[in-house]
């Protein structure tokens, strides 16, 4: 539940009143960007209104040959990547859309939104994070200052990196106004090795060893089907080459095809949005184990059961998808033996509150999060996020 | 040379004896300093214009051991430097009179190679050049390469956010570590990250990369490892003025091409490094240009002939591109010595760090052709065109008087046009001690005060390389409550540096 109309600043200084006025009347805010993912964020009580960063839109700097992107933080992302494309850039860490899996539709993703989830899509295995594309940014702290960090240009270390902080932190520390994004260009052409259903364990060992190939690839799936996915990009002499050299070079000859361009691109999209467990899996978890561990953990859960994982980052990260709830306590436990850490993206109402969103972090971390949280947030004005764990007992 | 650094504690110089007492109990034998001759050599980094005997140096050998030490020195209120291989030109390891330096020399072991996770495990005191070396037989390398790889530590390349000439494409240390365990303060023992990627919660590796030792002591350090690419080629090019390789370089990346490096020089860096090594650089040219593409062998032709278009687009009147391995290497080979290559046509220079927008590059070469008419000095520019980050060597002879304070003010003033272009103070060096002071042209005093109040969480005391990066000594207390209204100082008797 929350409390009355949402808030809508129109610029930064609005935006900082309102969290000066928030703490003066101790009560609390909860930014929201599209909206997308709300289900996710802790249950707040009658004490929270929502923030929304829909009136702080629109690009401020736009270097194309700098690779530079400067928008405010309210921007939708389809706004801002059809902006990219018009000049043949993009955001190369593959932002996804997870409207369909959240049920939160027709919401936006926005900019901000992506930031403070700091999830990537599946091109993060070769061209990093979201927080590994953010330099610099505006922002208002929980204490309704505004501050900057960072700057515009790659290489950067002018004092600690809160750029980084900030990704991720899902607007537990400040709510970002504007912010500064490194850009590439768009490959002109790609392509997918796609290779007939194997075992998973031998699916990803696969694809670990195209990662250890020296042929860039720049994907790597195992789809839910058992097929592994491999894809490469670029100019099209060199993805043309290196398609040549990666079924040989796998010993997969004869059990591989590739999909070339448009068709490869719409795989790698459905991939990134989750789009096999868009629809009916009642309970979805998003897993980050070390690929050597992950079949094996999978398995320990659901079994063998086909069609029940779609395990991208060469296996570093796993969607798993459960129907039936008997097991759902298990996956922490089994996710936590592997050295790996699991966020419930969906479950059943019944389960909601057992099996908390975000991963619980272990004490001293939890605690120094804590201590950092009150730098920003001393009033704790923004919350927790989906962050239960940073309030757990006798911590803080 | 002046630099006001937090005054010494005097009850922490009167207990000295107690202290190295104390640290013996923890480390035996040699692994404790506080002989002043054996100091000698902890007295600075590789900023030398900066020099300050520690109160001790102790060189642990364990993580338990490194967390007794902090521990120790907490309770008995003694600042800690900690210190890699003391390569910092920023003066990241610059000791302080009332403080510890812990050496992480003996911490030099490479603990796992991984090559089925593509990571490498290593302690921060193994060179960044020995952990490629590690994986190389099997056709893998560690990507960041800062010129001192041969010398530099991965944890000193951690602890600075450590580049090279590579990033543009590969990403500085920042980009390139997954895990750390860092020594609180406290004497608390932390593992961030790992071998599974983006761990929950804040991102600790982002703040820790680039903290300069001022969070926790690093000891251990878990890197990713890269297939070395089948085919590295490069075009040397040669241009008639700075504004023609400067375009060049913006038309290359507007092509939509990452080269894997892309290194301008200029005409007196040119010179120096042709009279050094005689590589075969032209020298009637204004601006030198190097632009590598690697990968399969399709990438690079591609790639070079591309550049060599868009090179001839621009004015280019020379375009020479390597055949083969020794070519490749020769043509780097100059950029790689450009400054000891400086070191023999000056008594001695002074190594700059800015980054700014590609674009402005041609701007700001020509005024600080202005600045070094006006300063009396010469100056060379090795510029890293792919990112931004420009080195000027500003060339000085010590001996003269007043000729360091002119090139110090000369520095300073190359620092401040980075930042006025839209760039930054430094790009791959550190703040340290020596951009400290330059901080507020870049960063207002909220911002800065919200940077130290991350400082806070880790170390509430102020114990560990105070005198680093603010230019303001804050104490955490004031921090937490303290609001800055309209920017205004709200306590003017704080030190200020």
């Amino acid at each position: 539940m929350t409390s009355s109309a949402a808030l809508r600043p129109v610029n930064v200084q609005e935006a900082a009143d309102a969290v000066r006025e928030a703490a003066a009347a101790k009560s609390m805010l909860r930014i929201v960007g599209g909206g997308t993912r709300r289900p996710l964020m802790c249950a707040s009580d009658g004490n929270t209104r929502e923030l929304h960063s829909s009136a702080l839109t629109g690009v401020t700097r736009y270097e194309p040959e700098e690779l530079v992107l400067s928008v405010r933080a309210g921007t939708p992302l389809d706004f801002v990547e059809d902006l990219l494309a018009e000049r043949g850039q993009m955001l190369a860490f593959d932002p996804p859309r997870h409207v369909h899996l959240h049920g939160t539709l027709p919401a936006r993703t926005t900019i901000g939104g992506v930031l403070g989830s700091g999830w990537a899509g599946p091109r993060r295995l070769s061209a990093g994070n979201v927080r590994d594309h953010l330099l610099g940014f505006e922002a208002v702290s929980g204490r309704g200052e505004v501050f900057r960090a960072g700057g515009r240009v790659i290489k950067n270390v002018t004092g600690y990196d809160l750029s980084k902080l900030m990704v991720g932190s899902w607007g537990t520390l400040a709510l970002l106004t504007e912010v500064t994004l490194r850009v590439l260009p768009r490959p002109q052409h790609e392509a997918t090795l796609l290779v007939d259903p194997l075992e998973v364990d031998a699916a990803l060992a696969l694809l670990r060893r195209a990662m250890a190939l020296p042929l860039e690839v720049s994907c790597a799936a195992c789809l839910p089907d058992g097929r592994a996915a491999l894809r490469l990009e670029g100019f099209r002499a060199s993805v043309d080459e290196r398609l040549r050299q990666l079924a040989p070079a796998l010993g997969v000859p004869r059990a591989a095809r590739a999909i070339l361009a448009d068709e490869s691109a719409a795989l790698w999209n459905a991939v990134r949005d989750v789009q096999p467990f868009a629809a009916d899996a009642p309970l979805l978890w998003r897993l980050s184990l070390p690929s050597t561990a992950a079949a094996r953990t999978v398995a320990s859960v659901v079994g063998t059961q086909v069609g029940a994982a779609l395990f991208d980052w060469a296996g570093a990260l796993v969607w798993l998808a459960m129907s039936a709830e008997a097991d759902a306590e298990r996956v922490r436990a089994k996710v936590d033996e592997a050295g790996g850490h699991a966020w419930r993206v969906r479950a059943p109402e019944a389960l909601r509150a057992r099996l908390p969103v975000a991963p619980p972090q272990p004490a001293p971390i939890a605690a120094l999060s804590r201590r950092v949280k009150q730098g920003f947030d001393p009033f704790d004005v923004l919350g927790d996020g989906p962050f239960t764990s940073m309030n757990a007992p006798g911590i803080g | 040379m002046s630099l006001r650094m937090p005054a010494p504690d005097a009850s922490v110089l009167a207990a000295r004896a107690q202290i190295v007492a104390g640290l013996r109990r923890i480390v035996a034998g040699e692994g404790v300093i506080d002989d002043g001759e054996s100091l000698v050599a902890y007295e600075s980094d590789g900023l030398t214009a900066y020099r300050q005997l520690p109160l001790a140096v102790v060189l642990p050998r364990t993580t338990a051991q490194v967390a007794q030490i902090l521990k120790f020195c907490r309770q008995h209120a003694v600042k800690v430097v900690a210190r890699g291989a003391g390569t910092s030109l920023s003066g990241g390891a610059l000791p302080l009179q009332d403080g510890v330096v812990v050496g992480l020399s003996r911490f030099n072991r490479i603990l796992e190679v991984d090559f089925d996770n593509r990571v490498v495990v290593a302690q921060p005191g193994v060179t960044n050049l020995a952990i490629t070396d590690a994986v190389r037989g099997q056709g893998f390398y560690y990507a960041p390469d800062p010129s001192s790889q041969i010398a530099c530590s991965i944890g000193g390349n951690v602890a600075e956010n450590s580049g090279g000439v590579h990033c543009l494409k590969y990403g500085l240390t920042t980009n390139n570590v997954l895990g750390v365990e860092l020594v609180t303060m406290d004497g608390e023992i932390l593992r961030f990250g790992g071998r599974t990627l983006d761990a929950p919660g804040y991102d600790w590796l982002g703040v820790i990369n680039g903290s300069e030792g001022m969070l926790g002591v690093i000891t251990e350090v878990t890197v990713r490892i890269l297939p070395r690419p089948q085919v590295a080629r490069a075009a040397l090019l040669g241009f008639p003025s700075v504004e023609s390789a400067g375009q060049c370089v913006a038309d290359i990346i507007g092509a939509g091409i990452i080269p894997a490096g892309m290194e301008m020089m200029d005409r007196l860096a040119t010179l120096a490094a042709e009279e050094f090594l005689h590589v075969g650089y032209p020298l009637e040219v204004e601006a030198v240009l190097i632009v590598e593409a690697d990968g399969v062998a399709g990438e690079c032709n591609h790639v070079l002939d591309r550049v060599t278009e868009i090179a001839r687009g621009n004015g280019a009147s020379v375009v020479r591109l390597s055949r083969n391995e020794d070519e490749r290497l020769q043509f780097w080979a100059g950029r790689k010595s450009a400054f000891p290559a400086v070191g023999r046509i000056s008594p001695d220079y002074y190594c700059m760090d800015g980054t700014i927008p590609r674009g402005q590059l041609a701007k700001v070469l020509h005024r600080m052709n202005e600045m070094s008419e006006r300063h009396g000095l010469r100056v060379a520019n090795v510029f890293h065109a792919g990112d931004g980050n420009l080195h000027p060597l500003i060339l000085y002879d010590a001996n003269q008087p007043g000729q360091l304070e002119r090139a110090e003010a000369f520095g300073a003033e190359i620092l401040r046009l980075c930042v006025e272009v839209g760039g930054v103070l430094t790009g791959e060096h550190g703040v340290g001690v020596e951009k400290r002071d330059l901080m507020p042209e870049m960063f207002g005093e909220i911002d800065l005060a919200q940077m130290q109040r991350l400082k806070c969480a880790f170390d509430p005391e102020g114990l560990l390389n105070p005198g680093k990066v603010f230019p303001t000594l804050h104490r955490c207390a004031e921090l937490g409550r303290v609001h800055v209204h309209g920017g205004r100082l709200p306590h003017p008797d704080l030190p200020r540096f």
